[in-house]
């Protein structure tokens, strides 16, 4: 039979829809055992973290246990999600009044009706840079026409915490104002959390997405500090993503329960194709994945990683290269490179360089794990010179420990690992 | 014919584009190109970051009145309501510090352009804008192929792309394949590689041409007696930072010089305005012996 080309689009690299979530049966039953024990004892504080390398798909497993734990509970539980990534500590801090003022109206109005102002006072917050006197008096105004004159007041509660004062000028007068500092809104958050906890026996689940994410600082112990900050803000169940190597014994401390998502294995990443594939993938292409013998290349790469993500970048790769099935020579040298080059599609055209790369990262890796030392990038004949290795910085394919500071330690683009020789070799024994 | 226009490459229905950080557009982009991947980048963003704001940052940090009116922007349109554009127009600051600044932090989307280049800028984001725009362009081109009974191989134009650092030259090449399919010419890749390096040779300024003519045909003592030893040593690093020379070789598009038709080869009239216009004429003939005799 001739060889085809196929469609790629199907593979959806970066979906976090749980619908196409497979597997992982054990760590969900893990996690779902938490949370029914959680709420069976009646505990309305934990600290759950879900680990695991970036790619291996804390996000889409978080969400789907917990979008399940959500619709078989409705009613009983209120669920907020904050994603971290690229967001300050004080912007996350108000992202995340935002949502559980919202989360709080959409899935307990009754709740929500007991603690409209205070409610509507903790959006004010999450909104202003500072809380004047006029804010107070809109508030107010709005509970005296609802007839909601006995209402809970948030600002009430922080004014005996934080100081106001009379040094803004509006117009010729002086009022009082209240800066809506950290400090502030994390006070905020830990009151409101606090009276929902008085109010209402719903379970309160807040999912931190990608915390390691968060634009803070490039000063470790301060993110660790922000980290922690997170933690403190109780009573709540927290369900925290956070990738392995940002986990250090400080935040384990904090913790009730651990759960590190492992690689997944060979059979697993192939199914995950095969949920896209029947979900997503033209008719046309379904059809011609009706083959069996066509889906041993993408069984071949499932060998080569346990991360989703990079095995998806490969096999949408795969397809835009090459026909299926491939030609007999798709794992050369030179197709690995080829198809490493269409999965990451960084601006970097220096093949020398890249193959020079992935060996020392291989022989460091072989040598003692994660991390590779720049003298051992540099070193020998074959060795990077400090030009390639800054450009290769530059695009993202060489990733330091810490960007912004000049760092001794490095690892590669998860994609790359095709080009590692101990890696190519093991594709190819599978074929 | 610009048959898969950059701009259409975004939209309702498209996949989320997911940046690893702020956009940093380097300096040497020329300035149609700097405005038009922070346009690209915004319209990726639009649904959430609707207006556009232009900052320019002169001096060694932001200005008191500026921290102001952006802390007054972010109280009033929140996080997400505002695509932040800041141009760096001082030379000592650097792309650290411009990220340390607590009030752009505050912002969902921000992109910096400058004058000058940054001795720790990251391209993350603008590579991860290019393989976007390539995804998006690729997926085009399969369509267009479909509609008008073409079958061109995509493949071929694998290492110019990664020679493209502008998402509007990813888009383009896709566009110039497009064309020769339709127009049923046989694939000429000399010529093709040619008409892609002579366009980017043409947005070089006239310094960096010389020192890069100069190098291509081993004449870089008499590009540095027509530059001058400071320039020339200007013009060596900023062929590095444009990733054209490494490690004493040429890099990128460039390596493809010495294999270009010369004909295919002439100064830019920008390259040939004042103060270099006759430098200009004396390099580009290295390249054209016999019309410079």
């Amino acid at each position: 039979m001739q060889p085809t080309r196929l469609s790629a689009a199907w593979m959806r690299t970066n979906a976090i829809d749980p619908d196409l979530f497979v597997d992982r049966d054990d760590d969900r039953a893990r996690l779902r055992i938490i949370l029914d024990d959680l709420r069976d004892v009646g505990v309305r504080e934990s600290r759950i973290l879900i680990t695991g390398d970036r790619g291996i798909g804390k996000s889409i497993f978080t969400r789907t246990v917990l979008d399940a734990f959500r619709a078989d509970f409705e009613g009983d539980v209120i669920t907020l999600s904050i994603p971290g990534r690229q967001l300050g500590y004080k912007r996350a801090l108000r992202e995340l009044a935002l949502a559980l003022s919202t989360a709080v109206r959409d899935q307990a109005p009754d709740d929500a009706r007991k603690l409209s102002v205070w409610l509507d006072e903790l959006q004010v917050i999450a909104n202003a840079d500072r809380i004047t006197e006029g804010h107070i008096e809109e508030i107010q105004r709005k509970a005296a026409i609802a007839g909601d004159v006995t209402a809970d007041s948030l600002f009430v509660k922080l004014r005996s915490r934080f100081s106001w004062e009379r040094s803004h000028k509006s117009g010729q007068s002086h009022q009082s104002v209240m800066e809506v500092t950290d400090e502030l809104l994390h006070a905020a958050l830990v009151t409101t959390l606090e009276r929902l906890n008085d109010v209402t026996d719903r379970l309160v689940i807040v999912f931190f997405d990608d915390l390691d994410q968060l634009a803070i600082d490039d000063d470790p112990q301060r993110v660790i500090e922000a980290y922690k900050q997170f933690l403190a803000l109780r009573p709540c169940i927290a369900l925290v993503n956070l990738r392995s190597e940002t986990v250090v014994d400080d935040i384990r401390r904090e913790l009730n329960e651990e759960l590190e998502l492992p690689p997944m294995a060979p059979r697993d990443l192939v199914r995950m194709l095969q949920r896209r594939e029947e979900a997503i993938a033209p008719p046309k292409t379904r059809d011609a994945l009706r083959r069996p013998d066509l889906w041993r290349p993408f069984q071949q790469l499932a060998g080569a990683t346990g991360n989703p993500y990079v095995y998806l970048k490969w096999c949408h790769a795969l397809l835009r290269l090459h026909p299926m099935p491939p030609p007999a020579d798709w794992l050369s040298d030179e197709n690995l490179l080829q198809l490493v080059r269409k999965a990451s599609m960084a601006g970097f055209d220096d093949n020398t360089a890249l193959r020079r790369l992935a060996e020392k990262i291989d022989g460091c890796l072989l040598r003692d794990g994660r991390w590779c030392d720049r003298a051992d990038l540099e070193v020998g004949p074959d060795g990077l010179s400090d030009e390639a290795i800054h450009d290769l910085v530059r695009v993202g394919l060489l990733i330091p420990q810490n960007r912004l500071r000049r760092s001794t330690e490095y690892r590669i683009d998860p994609l790359l690992a095709l080009l590692r020789p101990s890696v190519a070799d093991k594709v190819r024994a599978a074929g | 014919m610009n048959l898969i226009h950059l701009m259409s490459l975004a939209g309702p229905g498209k996949p989320p584009f997911e940046a690893p950080g702020p956009l940093f557009v380097p300096s040497w982009f020329s300035s149609d190109d700097q405005e038009g991947t922070v346009a690209y980048h915004h319209r990726l963003v639009e649904h959430r970051s609707p207006r556009r704001v232009d900052i320019v940052w002169s001096g060694p940090t932001l200005s008191d009145a500026q921290r102001d009116f952006l802390a007054r922007l972010r109280t009033h349109f929140g996080a997400h309501g505002v695509f932040l554009a800041i141009h760096l127009s001082d030379p000592g600051v650097l792309v650290a510090d411009a990220l340390r600044e607590p009030v752009l932090r505050a912002f969902a989307d921000v992109a910096f352009t400058c004058d000058h280049p940054r001795p720790d800028e990251d391209w993350r984001t603008l590579h991860a804008l290019c393989a976007y725009a390539q995804e998006r362009a690729e997926e085009a081109f399969a369509e267009y192929a479909t509609v008008f009974g073409v079958d061109p191989d995509p493949r071929l134009l694998d290492d110019l792309l990664h020679t493209a650092h502008a998402p509007r030259h990813r888009a383009g090449l896709f566009s110039v394949l497009l064309w020769a399919q339709l127009e049923r010419e046989p694939w000429d890749r000399p010529a093709f590689v040619g008409a892609w390096v002579s366009a980017q040779f043409d947005e070089l300024p006239a310094p960096t041409a010389i020192a890069l003519i100069g190098l291509a045909t081993a004449r870089t003592d008499d590009a540095t007696a027509l530059l001058g030893e400071d320039e020339a040593q200007r013009q060596t690093g900023a062929l590095r930072h444009r990733m054209l020379l490494r490690d004493g070789r040429l890099a990128g598009w460039a390596r493809w010089l010495p294999d270009v038709l010369p004909a295919l080869i002439a100064p830019a009239p920008t390259q040939l305005a004042p103060p270099w216009a006759d430098a200009v004429r004396t390099a580009y003939g290295w390249l054209h012996p016999r019309a410079s005799q």
